[in-house]
């Protein structure tokens, strides 16, 4: 009966754990490979889009370097 | 540290269910983005050509998007502007703090000059200097809550989420890496890491004093990092083993039977030590860390392992004329010591009537607490049944020489002996 008990004390948990993983893990959004129609941006539009970023980014000036420290 | 690509350190990641910033921080997003960083909120690109996008970027950014330090990058350079409309009273203690003032270091820069203890004191050059280039490396609070700092050309850490905790490695190392960092996780060859590190012990585990300061710094300024109010002890946790082995009972400062020894003494493993770093004139922007294999403090820049004993001048007489960082450890009477980078023409850049300061103002083999703790180290260590006394008493072995301060080992390495005489251990040693 005890280990019965410690069976299925351990095989929660291990579900539990699996789960809260699952639940934890990144979900990648899809991402454009290019800029799409649109004309009009706001701030986020662009910063939340990783394909416009890397296009535009290098042309930034000073914040392209890198760290060090 | 791993540098980031550009379009990464400004790349707000939504995972998940997320479609907006307003989903990673809910409260800071209802401030908006022009909120904190002006330019324009909407744009219009003419064509969908990279050229007008690029055009309708620049519109929205204006003309200061590059620089790190403008208000447009870090809207905390300007914190009683931004940051203080909601945190006013974090916001206006920060603004005197350590970390925004540098008061150590201001103090020592001062003293080196004519022995003052303001720049306020100094020539107006010197003063100018000091906020042109020793201040370039003072924290903001986005370099601490939002982004890496200056230092490692920032990046966003989690997306732009306002995180109320530092992170150990993007934050506190990013700028206390060389040492306190290389110690800490036991990066010098030979070393292991620190036991709280390996522990699990974040800086702000143990560092839980307010780093935005306490409000009482303007008027009584910590002229030491020492002098901080509320650092921690290692007797705020370990308070209960001042009797726990012979060699506490024996060495613990304040105990009065033997020698006071400072905990660093027995517990830390060799740290990190630097010699000759020049400012760089120009406000630092055409400064170039030079390493080469020369251990003198004639030559280029240079970082390496020692571990030194040093005497405590201030354990005899406490009022003396000693630096700050000796006179705070007076109940120490041995305690450690690291070569700070200064030689006589650190500040020959600055051309600001500083060419050749006087070196003996103030030691160069200064107090210091390696953050590279063990229980066993190499003066601890009684394996085969030696006692740990058989690592640090001269009188028993002669490898234990190679510990301590002796003038001999300044005058072979670093060239500075007069600046450390009080700190030179050969008049207080029974060999």
């Amino acid at each position: 009966m005890l280990m019965k008990n410690n069976f299925l004390k351990t095989t929660a948990v291990f579900v539990f754990a699996l789960l809260l993983i699952l639940v934890s893990c990144e979900k990648i959004p899809p991402l454009s490979d290019n800029l799409s129609d649109e004309l009009d941006f706001t701030c986020e539009s662009c910063h939340i889009n990783e394909a416009v970023l890397a296009q535009l980014a290098p042309d930034t000036g000073e914040d392209a370097g890198g760290g060090g420290g | 540290m791993e540098p980031l690509a550009p379009w990464e350190k400004v790349y707000i990641k939504l995972v998940g269910s997320q479609t907006s910033f307003k989903d990673i921080d809910p409260v800071h997003s209802l401030v908006g983005c022009v909120g904190c960083h002006g330019g324009t909120e909407h744009v219009s690109a003419t064509t969908t050509s990279y050229d007008d996008r690029l055009i309708a970027m620049n519109t929205a950014h204006g003309d200061e998007i590059g620089s790190l330090t403008s208000t447009f990058t870090d809207p905390s350079v300007d914190a009683q502007g931004k940051c203080a409309i909601c945190h006013e009273d974090i916001t206006n203690r920060n603004e005197h703090s350590t970390h925004s003032m540098l008061w150590g270091e201001r103090y020592k820069v001062a003293f080196r000059y004519n022995g003052s203890e303001s720049l306020e004191d100094c020539p107006a050059e010197i003063g100018e200097a000091f906020e042109g280039e020793c201040m370039s490396c003072h924290t903001t609070c986005g370099q601490c809550h939002v982004s890496r700092p200056n230092s490692v050309k920032g990046g966003f850490i989690n997306k732009h989420r306002f995180n109320k905790t530092p992170n150990m490695t993007n934050n506190c190392l990013a700028c206390h890496g060389s040492r306190i960092g290389t110690d800490y996780k036991g990066e010098l060859e030979g070393n292991i890491s620190d036991q709280h590190y390996m522990n699990g012990y974040d800086c702000l585990d143990c560092h839980t004093e307010d780093l935005h300061g306490d409000g009482t710094e303007l008027d009584n300024p910590p002229n030491s990092r020492y002098a901080v109010n509320g650092l921690p002890t290692c007797t705020g946790c370990h308070e209960d083993v001042s009797a726990s082995n012979t060699y506490h009972l024996m060495h613990w400062s304040g105990s009065g039977y033997m020698a006071d020894i400072s905990c660093f003494v027995c517990h830390s493993q060799p740290y990190n030590n630097c010699n000759s770093c020049h400012t760089g004139g120009e406000w630092k922007g055409n400064y170039t860390e030079i390493a080469t294999d020369t251990h003198s403090g004639d030559g280029d820049y240079l970082e390496y392992p020692e571990f030194r004993i040093a005497h405590n001048p201030a354990y005899d007489d406490p009022d003396g004329n000693w630096s700050p960082s000796l006179k705070l450890h007076s109940e120490d009477e041995w305690i450690l010591v690291r070569h700070i980078p200064m030689v006589h023409d650190n500040y020959e850049n600055w051309d600001a009537g500083y060419d050749s300061y006087d070196i003996t103002t103030m030691e160069t083999w200064q107090y210091t607490s390696p953050h590279n703790i063990r229980r066993w180290t190499a003066q601890t260590d009684t394996t085969g049944g030696v006692g740990c006394s058989a690592s640090c008493h001269t009188d028993s072995d002669t490898t234990s020489l190679n510990l301590y301060l002796f003038e001999s080992f300044v005058d072979s390495t670093t060239n500075d002996v007069d600046a450390n005489q009080h700190v030179i251990v050969d008049e207080h040693l029974n060999q």
